[in-house]
């Protein structure tokens, strides 16, 4: 019964593992595509230093450029490239070591998919697989320790103290 | 660095006992702020009495259910603070994604 056939129903409703995001682009899906698997055209926008180039099936290392976790060091195992329209990785976006096993450690799958509309593009970000994020590596989580997520917990634990 | 630890260790058994199917339908089942019995919970569902019960001491231990004796059966009902934590995370994270498309926008439109 843990199997992923069946209704979607209880799944979408509550608390979906899932997060998905979409942007219209004015741009070519080329220029995305080139934007989101080219590794230095990618750190310039995510914000960090990608080592190597994507290949499928090849963990590269990141390292976070962004102000306050200029110490976050994350890897990036890609899964899929179908130029130009899909570029899947997994990631485990809080191991501060950059794990090099991704498929062992905890993580997260992101998919990009780029969908041509008249003379704009439509990129969607899917992140899916929280449920792999287990207890035991919780020191490892770099994602939450942001300002926004300290004061949000913050406001959480007070609420919990009631 | 760390004075998040409290989300944290609350949060991740969270969304392990939540990355089963069967468990997101008792949750859903128990959400409704009534509380219910094994029987009522296992309706449509092929499971003897003590699957549902090992998914439900999962679902306890993650502080997503509360069970309660109530003569001589025990009774369970949906904790949904540990579930507003969850999604209060997806949203955090959704957060950032959305920074990172604006990003990306800005970046491939600038040339």
């Amino acid at each position: 019964m843990s199997g992923r056939e069946g209704s979607g129903h209880a799944a979408e409703n509550t608390a979906a593992q899932k997060i998905e995001r979409q942007i219209t682009v004015d741009a070519s899906v080329e220029r995305v595509w080139s934007a989101i698997s080219d590794h230095e055209q990618f750190g310039s926008w995510f914000r960090c230093v990608i080592a190597d180039p994507f290949v499928v099936g090849q963990t590269t290392q990141a390292r976070s450029t962004s102000e306050g976790n200029e110490d976050s060091v994350f890897a990036i195992l890609p899964k899929a490239m179908d130029q130009p329209h899909y570029f899947a990785f997994a990631w485990c976006a809080g191991n501060e070591k950059g794990a090099t096993d991704i498929e062992n450690v905890p993580h997260t799958l992101v998919e990009f998919t780029i969908v041509a509309r008249a003379g704009s593009c439509e990129v969607t970000i899917c992140e899916s697989g929280f449920e792999n994020l287990l207890e035991g590596d919780r020191d490892e989580y770099f994602r939450m320790n942001t300002e926004g997520w300290d004061a949000q917990a913050k406001n959480l634990k007070a609420h919990f103290a009631q | 660095m760390r004075n998040n630890e409290v989300a944290h260790e609350r949060l991740l058994p969270v969304f392990a006992a939540l990355g089963d199917r069967t468990r997101l339908v008792l949750i859903e089942r128990l959400s409704g702020g009534q509380s219910h019995s094994i029987a009522e919970l296992r309706e449509g569902l092929n499971l003897s009495h003590q699957g549902v019960t090992k998914h439900l001491r999962v679902l306890e231990q993650a502080g997503l259910v509360m069970g309660a004796k109530v003569g001589r059966e025990r009774r369970y009902q949906g904790d949904l603070a540990q579930l507003q934590t969850a999604q209060n995370y997806l949203q955090h994270v959704a957060g950032q994604w959305q920074d990172a498309l604006t990003r990306l926008k800005d970046f491939v439109e600038s040339e």
